[in-house]
């Protein structure tokens, strides 16, 4: 079923909409979650709670990217129970791999962002994410938005593992000065 | 900034870029639309790699050979160094040597120009040869070789010195031995 029909679902309030979303992006959303919450149960109550989010969200919203927006929506909701889990084990937890390497970019900790904050380094990050080529784009974001794995990326894009670890640390990088060009304290 | 911040933002970063990341038809026609990531090194890592063993496969024998070389020179020219050194030392013999006097040598230069031979003590086919300043060699020069270049040899009445031209001494050298008579005692 096309993403448009499944939109015009969820606006006609048609319960089947959640069937026919979760029949289709399933198993994306189930990697997404899993990638940030290695937990095979946590991420499907991850991915259930995506669909309710979506029903509640559409309309008013109508997503002129549904992948998209369900992806954002699957992973704002394991990153929340990530901080949940982390907060619950006193920063105790197993931060996932591939978050943790973009993490690196960072000297140490601080305040947390407001919205207009987090709006402003999204548009910082967008700007990035401009200025790299398309391989490193499609890298960089398979690994630090959709989690996946070096060697899952590596085949994407017919290229070594060890190339692909140094374009992302090479991307990472870049990340680092961009942000403080941009005047973030990183 | 806060790491959990910095995830948040990257987890809203525009849709166009999860779109080209995620979207399954543009990731089948990589090949097509992303030339640069092969393109720009030229050639695959596997082909690298192929490139690389084929290096070390023409290197390897090369250092070995090189080696080798090396090696045998080590070796080989000490150990001729040593048996010539050893070899001239034994051939010459001050007590046998005879001095030639002014007129002999007078008369082997124009006769032989730098060759001379001096006949050994007591062996008449014994003779030490060489250049004139340098250390003598002792060489076999039988009656037939002499006889051969018998107008150029000019052979001292008391049959000690003789000189001889350079053609009879080249005949006489190529044809028997250049090795001193005791070489064997070299290696001993």
């Amino acid at each position: 079923m096309d993403d448009r029909e499944l939109i015009a679902l969820f606006f006609a309030r048609q319960e089947s909409a959640i069937e026919r979303t979760s029949s289709k992006y399933r198993s994306y959303c189930s990697k997404i979650a899993r990638n940030i919450l290695r937990s095979e149960e946590d991420a499907e109550e991850c991915v259930a709670d995506t669909w309710l989010r979506a029903w509640n969200s559409i309309p008013p919203a109508r997503p002129d990217n549904f992948a998209a927006y369900i992806g954002k929506i699957t992973r704002n909701l394991a990153l929340n129970r990530l901080e949940a889990r982390s907060a619950a084990r006193r920063g105790g937890g197993v931060e996932p791999l591939a978050l943790d390497e973009l993490s690196d970019i960072l000297s140490g900790g601080g305040a947390p962002f407001d919205e207009t904050e987090l709006r402003r380094l999204t548009e910082a990050i967008n700007v990035f994410l401009q200025t790299l080529d398309k391989a490193a784009r499609l890298a960089f974001v398979r690994r630090y938005w959709l989690g996946d794995g070096i060697s899952e990326i590596a085949r994407l894009l017919d290229a070594s593992d060890s190339k692909i670890k140094s374009m992302l640390l090479r991307a990472r990088r870049k990340l680092k000065k961009h942000l403080e060009t941009e005047g973030f304290d990183v | 900034m806060n790491k959990l911040d910095l995830y948040r933002a990257v987890g809203e970063i525009d849709n166009r870029f999860i779109a080209e990341a995620i979207n399954p038809a543009r990731s089948k026609c990589r090949k097509a639309e992303q030339p640069a990531i092969t393109e720009y090194h030229g050639e695959y890592p596997s082909e690298r790699s192929k490139k690389r063993r084929a290096g070390f496969t023409k290197f390897i024998p090369a250092a070995a050979c090189f080696l080798l070389l090396v090696l045998s020179a080590a070796y080989f020219i000490p150990m001729f160094t040593h048996v010539f050194q050893k070899a001239s030392h034994t051939a010459y013999d001050p007590a046998q040597s005879v001095i030639m006097d002014a007129a002999m040598t007078e008369r082997a230069a124009s006769n032989s120009g730098s060759d001379y031979a001096l006949e050994a003590p007591e062996e008449s086919d014994k003779f030490y040869s060489g250049t004139y300043g340098q250390t003598p060699e002792t060489i076999s020069l039988p009656e037939i070789s002499i006889s051969g270049g018998a107008s150029a040899v000019d052979k001292r009445e008391n049959g000690r010195v003789c000189a001889v031209s350079p053609s009879a001494l080249f005949r006489s050298m190529s044809s028997f031995d250049l090795l001193p008579r005791n070489i064997f005692d070299v290696f001993s």
